[in-house]
């Protein structure tokens, strides 16, 4: 078999999740000025004071140009061409209960491996599922509430706790943090809250599933995270979307508060449509996440990236207690014409902080994979601690990988260390696995696996399952 | 006319318009240039750690110093100036004063080698014009066009085909006066193929002046040449912007040794374009600021051939209350495959008030290569401390000493024993005159 069949038909491997779900839908028409943030606030029923920091993030938005220091290439984004909300029509009198979910859209989740009922007891996974626009179920409520947890939308929580919402959002990532935070201050349609209160373990793993269904609307959802004093919860996130030819936004903002002595764990396999070999179409998903960790606290990021037609993501952690830990894995695969701009920031504010950071980056066909970090130690950061490994695997010789990471110090005593190497699949490693009687395809897909295994052991175990899968589906017979 | 002007007239007489008439097509196309580039500002990303408000603050000048060198004789001056040159070297020495070639201090008979811009021969100066300003310069240009507009003279070096020269060639600068003067100082090497040289270039600023200079090198090693150059750079007072460039052919060698000992401002821009097949580059440096010095040294190293080799290493010691910034970067192009590059940046931060900014980075389009960067930021060793304290040293001078080394290690591969014992004397004096924090 010869190389070049390989790796066309690795390229050309399919995107599983890119069937559309033919259901009604109510859609604004496209655009945005300050009326269609009124609507959007009232068709969630939100107070005032919702409204108003919207407005007041749009103000901003309208200022600020958009960011163009990534290294990644894409037509100018016409933000008056894009619908900012889209819901399922029966969202109108919301589901008590599954059984009155829209049996089509129960359907779309199993497509896509996720029966609710079996499959979330099993895993004793509570998912929270955000359909577009709006969330549209959360289960495991009752459960969850028994130990005191609360997991909702963040529409009902605006509704519900706004004290939290109002002490909490935007706290981690202000309005006019950057261009895209900021329109998705202005326009977030809906997302998910969770509040963990002091001293809980959270009794199950939490999750949200995001899927872009319509055409030509923009998904802007909110993630708000807070673990109180010596709380635990490990939370993930799923993302996919049909496979259409035109480009679609994902512009979301995620914030994690764990105060003291909690825990985070935060993971993400992200698989939106990456659009196809001559990059027509695909998500451009433009995210902001951060976490703020107060003294002894710990957040931890996971993720593996695989879809989008342009990443732009970088999830940080302000390390603003003493002791507190942060943690980046990451694995991220950029092929075809994908463009992929990744990392991380750990700012070292407090004493003792430690860092870890772990990418990995695989490009291949026409991918272009970055990783760009920051590793900031203030003059407090008195004993801080960064270590940084990212290494990339070059498949294919249209490919590129890229690394900048910037690393600032202004403590003597904190010690931050970076390595980076860019290599392909070895041909020894090949080899040795063909010469033991494993086919190339087989022995590439092992070596990938190997590559990235620092990061899927810090998934959970049933997204390890399909962070593995996944990969394997992506990379179906590259042989360097 | 006083006599710090008089020791360079001799030059000035020289600068007439119509002579150097024929460079004006280069000086055209910098004006040219100059008018699309702005000066960087802090948005700029290669010259956001420095601060730009200390390049252009104007300094009080320190008239004392100057009335004192005025009131001296010219052969008075250039005694003073020939205590800080490396006496004991025997190589073609090229003394430059601000930029300006100064003969009595220079020894460079029977060197057929070099010569001034405004001395060249008909053939020389359509060599000049053939290379000067063509060599790829990844960085904002604004200051080395600034060169090209307005240096008034420069030096070629240019070692004919399959020559070995035995002598290194030992450029000098030393810069005197005061800012807000910006001395201009131009170089050219043009090494041919199959020919081997050694340049080592001294910055000084023997008074103390604070004036400013911006230097720019061009090196062109065709295929097979090999060239080591080692940099001194020991103008402490001094505001300094280099841009050095080097473009290599087929099989090529080119070696550099930098030693800066800290400069007020010191902005060292290196770009290495690689354009033949196994050429090989090895650039190995160190620096040390202290005080309110700032050191920013970028690196690009463009492969843009096949097979070709890269190693760096850059070391930095940042103390008091000093700024340091390193941004070495590899480009693979995609022709550019079994690439081997490699480059590691090591710091050691001294104190609470120094910061250090590093960014190794890789941009790679050719999948079989093979390229790794690590960068590490620390403090000295608490272990190598504790054993030098049980053998009775105070941690004081554990510290200079371990200090010391670290900066040591790239001294003891410059290639001339003369510059090694020169540099390492320097260094000594300069690390027992500071005045640790002591305990803390």
């Amino acid at each position: 078999m010869s190389e070049s069949n390989v790796i066309d038909e690795h390229i050309n491997s399919g995107y599983d999740a890119g069937f559309i779900t033919d259901i009604e839908m109510q859609t604004f028409d496209p655009g945005l000025d300050e009326n269609v943030i009124r609507k959007i606030s009232a068709k969630k029923n939100e107070p005032e004071f919702m409204l108003q920091w919207r407005l007041d993030a749009y103000q901003q938005w309208l200022k600020m140009e958009r960011p163009d220091w990534a290294h990644v290439k894409y037509p100018e984004i016409d933000f008056n061409s894009i619908a900012y909300y889209s819901s399922p029509k029966s969202q109108e009198d919301a589901p008590k209960s599954l059984d009155e979910v829209d049996p089509e859209l129960l359907r779309t989740y199993e497509k896509l491996g996720i029966p609710l009922h079996e499959q979330a007891t099993l895993a004793g996974v509570a998912v929270d599922m955000v359909f577009d626009s709006v969330s549209i179920i959360t289960t495991f409520k009752e459960k969850l509430a028994e130990s005191g947890v609360i997991f909702c939308s963040l529409s009902e929580a605006v509704i519900e706790h706004p004290e939290l919402i109002k002490k909490y959002l935007g706290s981690v990532v202000p309005i006019n943090d950057n261009f895209y935070s900021a329109l998705n201050c202005a326009v977030f349609s809906d997302g998910s809250f969770v509040y963990i209160p002091k001293g809980v373990k959270c009794p199950m793993e939490l999750s949200t599933y995001f899927r872009i269904n319509e055409m030509n609307t923009g998904q802007f959802e909110r993630t708000l995270i807070i673990a109180d004093e010596g709380s635990y919860v490990s939370y993930l996130e799923g993302c996919t979307a049909p496979s259409r030819d035109e480009n679609q936004l994902h512009g979301a903002v995620v914030e994690l508060v764990a105060l003291k002595g909690a825990q985070i764990k935060y993971s993400t396999v992200q698989n939106w449509y990456p659009g196809d070999v001559n990059g027509k179409g695909g998500i451009y998903n433009f995210v902001t996440k951060r976490g703020v960790c107060h003294t002894d606290a710990k957040i931890s990021w996971t993720q593996v990236e695989t879809g989008s037609a342009i990443t732009w993501k970088y999830p940080s952690v302000i390390l603003l207690g003493d002791n507190s830990v942060g943690e980046f894995y990451s694995v991220a695969l950029a092929r075809n014409a994908q463009q992929a701009d990744t990392g991380t920031k750990m700012i070292h504010l407090g004493r003792n902080t430690r860092s870890t950071i772990i990418s990995k980056g695989i490009s291949a066909g026409k991918g272009s994979n970055t990783y760009r970090g920051l590793v900031n130690m203030s003059p407090k950061a008195e004993g801080a601690r960064n270590f940084t490994q990212c290494d990339s695997l070059l498949i294919g010789d249209q490919c590129a990988a890229h690394t900048f990471p910037y690393i600032v110090s202004k403590n003597p005593s904190a010690i931050v260390e970076h390595e980076a190497t860019t290599s392909k699949v070895s041909e020894d490693q090949l080899f040795l696995c063909q010469q033991r009687g494993i086919d190339p395809e087989k022995a590439v897909s092992m070596i990938v696996n190997g590559f990235c295994k620092s990061v899927f052991k810090e998934l959970p175990m049933e997204f390890a399952v399909e962070a593995g899968k996944l990969l394997e589906v992506s990379l179906e017979g590259s042989v360097g | 006319m006083n006599n710090l002007n008089a020791i360079t007239t001799d030059f000035t007489a020289k600068q007439q318009p119509d002579k150097n008439a024929w460079l004006q097509t280069i000086r055209d196309a910098a004006s040219e240039r100059l008018t699309s580039l702005q000066l960087p500002t802090k948005k700029t990303e290669d010259w956001k750690y420095l601060k730009l408000e200390k390049l252009l603050a104007s300094e009080p000048i320190d008239t004392e110093s100057i009335k004192d060198l005025e009131a001296k004789s010219v052969n008075d001056i250039n005694q003073l100036l020939a205590q800080s040159l490396i006496s004991s070297l025997d190589a073609y020495r090229l003394v430059f004063v601000n930029g300006v070639f100064v003969s009595e201090l220079s020894q460079h008979n029977n060197n057929p080698y070099s010569v001034l811009f405004s001395e060249a021969s008909a053939a020389q100066q359509e060599l000049i014009v053939a290379h000067l300003d063509t060599s790829h310069n990844y960085y904002h240009d604004y200051f080395s066009s600034l060169n090209s507009e307005q240096f008034e003279d420069g030096l070629l070096i240019h070692i004919p085909m399959d020559c070995h020269v035995e002598k290194p060639f030992y450029i000098v600068n030393l810069t005197l006066g005061e800012q807000p003067k910006t001395h201009m100082m131009r170089v050219l090497v043009v090494a041919e193929t199959g020919s081997n040289a050694t340049i080592i270039e001294h910055e000084d600023a023997p008074l103390k002046h604070t004036g400013m200079v911006n230097t720019v090198i061009e090196c062109f090693v065709n295929d097979q040449a090999k060239i080591t150059h080692s940099r001194i750079q020991l103008d402490e007072s001094v505001t300094s912007i280099c841009s050095h460039r080097v473009q290599q052919g087929r099989d090529s060698i080119y070696q550099q040794h930098q030693i800066s000992l800290g400069a007020k401002l010191k902005r060292n821009d290196l770009t290495v374009s690689l354009q033949g097949e196994h050429a090989k580059t090895d650039i190995r440096a160190s620096f040390y600021a202290r005080d309110q010095q700032t050191i920013d040294n970028h690196t690009c190293l463009e492969h843009i051939v096949p097979n070709c080799t890269s190693n760096e290493v850059f070391r930095g010691l940042v103390d008091n209350e000093a700024n340091a910034v390193f941004n070495g970067r590899i480009h693979i192009h995609p022709d550019a495959q079994k690439t081997l590059a490699e480059l590691s940046n090591k710091n050691l931060l001294l104190s609470d008030l120094a910061t250090i900014n590093t960014k190794p980075e890789l941009e790679i389009y050719a999948d079989d290569v093979r390229c790794s960067h690590g960068a590490t930021v620390g403090q000295i060793d608490s272990e190598a401390l504790f054993y030098l304290q049980s053998r009775g040293i105070s941690k004081v001078e554990a510290k200079r000493l371990l200090s010391m080394a670290f900066i040591a290690e790239i001294v003891g591969q410059l290639t001339e024993k003369s510059v090694q014992e020169f540099v390492t004397q320097r260094l000594s004096s300069l690390f027992s005159s500071l005045q640790y924090e002591g305990e803390k």
